[in-house]
């Protein structure tokens, strides 16, 4: 995190919301579906409060079925955003599921080599 | 106790839960919610088999420890299971290939052991379709015999009539070569050339907020600032935060990460916490009141096949609902599972499995 500025940790976050976006189809949901994508068109310019939220959904909010993802849609997801970090040979550490949230994939996702 | 006993005991638990709203030490917690102490949970299975029995199942727990039970949870009532650890499905798998372990829950009653991967594979000229690499080992325990697999799968696809609505759609398309090791028997061996597919289609309905975002944003500003009331010190807890394993740390320590890091030179701390903190109080308290969700997959022997029926596939559709406005604390399933899983094409599933549970 140290050698992440603001900006790049804003960055990041859309990635993993635009990977969520192509491996699921979903926004989050209806409930919070306007509120990403206005993120994801400007990371940069959304507020803190935007990224406090964005960065709170968890993965289940995408996925709708509690048991989900498993290993082959967390794989697929995996390569989706390491692709986007521009790490694609990033190994996953494990230890995420539906219960976790963006700001704490991304924040595994950006430390992974 | 008996099953009827116990979802009446389930049910005597709701209405009495019911006249209760979220208590506020609770109101920061996602879904599903509430801090139990008391937990009961049940399911029963309808088999459309003439030739098999239903199955019912339920367990009591306080504190976390187990009072009564009887059975075994279904494999698609895990979810439910709210003191378990993660799901065998779910988190702490490192490798590319991990093997998972069901027992009692196919219509046989038999044991299920599959396997997949995927690693994606760049061929030359094709990079921009993405493909994948899949592998599947999977064995039926009950009729020792072991499939085994590998293949290309593309990446998920929108399906169609779905791409511009907010329900979670997917689509991927695979082609495998699998084998089938007859363990007792090499009459029994198999070579096939397999096209597969999986579509998921599921949507959330009825969102409301299961506690009051302001409440629930004041105590994680508390939070956050008793940890750190100016940025100097913040800077000093984050070093501390940042050296733990980032699939290690709670959610509170990576928001606390997140706030220090969204904090520009000049800006006021205090307002950067209390700014993101209703941030995550919004999302947090989210709850829908209903969920649907379906799942499809199959497979088309294109060669080798000496099966009579060349395609099989597996469906699952689920309804989750949430029937109390001001709590999460009590859910209810229904699941219609009909077909084959891959690992066991032999056995067909048809059934109907109904599932409560209950924390408080």
């Amino acid at each position: 995190m140290a050698d992440l500025t603001r900006d790049d940790r804003r960055r990041n976050r859309k990635h993993v919301l635009d990977a969520l976006k192509q491996e699921t189809g979903s926004s989050g949901g209806s409930a919070a579906a306007e509120r990403v994508d206005a993120y994801r068109a400007d990371p940069l310019g959304a507020s803190t409060v935007e990224f406090g939220f964005v960065g709170a959904l968890t993965l289940q909010r995408f996925y709708i079925d509690p048991d989900k993802p498993n290993k082959s849609e967390r794989r697929s997801l995996w390569t989706n955003i390491v692709e986007r970090l521009d790490k694609p040979d990033a190994t996953d550490p494990g230890g995420w599921d539906g219960t976790t949230n963006v700001s704490q994939l991304q924040a595994i996702a950006e430390e992974a080599e | 106790m008996s099953t009827r006993n116990a979802l009446t005991a389930a049910v005597c638990l709701l209405a009495a839960q019911a006249i209760h709203a979220q208590p506020a030490s609770t109101a920061a917690a996602q879904n599903p919610a509430a801090i139990n102490t008391f937990e009961v949970e049940g399911g029963y299975n309808f088999l459309f088999d003439s030739q098999a029995q239903d199955e019912d199942y339920y367990r009591i727990s306080y504190l976390g420890s187990l009072i009564e039970s009887k059975g075994t949870p279904f494999k698609s009532a895990k979810g439910l299971d709210l003191t378990a650890p993660a799901l065998s499905t779910g988190a702490g798998d490192r490798n590319d290939f991990v093997f998972r372990y069901e027992k009692n829950t196919t219509t046989v009653g038999g044991e299920l052991l599959e396997a997949t991967g995927l690693k994606p594979v760049p061929f030359r000229g094709l990079e921009a379709l993405h493909l994948r690499g899949t592998a599947l080992v999977g064995a039926d325990l009950e009729t020792n015999k072991i499939q085994a697999a590998v293949g290309l799968e593309s990446p998920p696809l929108r399906i169609p009539g779905f791409q511009r609505t907010s329900a979670s759609n997917w689509l991927v398309f695979g082609v495998n070569g699998q084998r089938q090791e007859d363990t007792d028997s090499a009459s029994q061996d198999e070579n096939f050339g397999l096209l597969t597919y999986r579509a998921f289609l599921g949507q959330a309905f009825g969102w409301r907020k299961s506690a009051d975002v302001k409440e629930t944003a004041a105590k994680l500003v508390q939070a956050l600032l008793d940890q750190a009331p100016d940025l100097d010190k913040a800077r000093e807890v984050a070093a501390k935060i940042e050296k733990i394993p980032a699939n290690q740390r709670t959610k509170l320590q990576q928001l606390f990460l997140d706030t220090v890091g969204d904090t520009t030179p000049g800006t006021d701390w205090k307002q950067t916490v209390r700014d993101i903190a209703f941030g995550t109080a919004d999302a947090i308290t989210d709850q829908p009141t209903l969920s649907f969700y379906a799942e499809a997959s199959g497979w088309y022997e294109f060669t080798g096949s000496t099966h009579d029926d060349k395609f099989k596939n597996l469906f699952t559709a689920t309804i989750d609902y949430w029937p109390l406005p001001q709590t999460d604390a009590f859910f209810l399933r229904a699941r219609y599972e009909r077909g084959y899983e891959r690992a066991m094409p032999d056995v067909k599933k048809d059934h109907l499995l109904l599932s409560i549970a209950a924390r408080f």
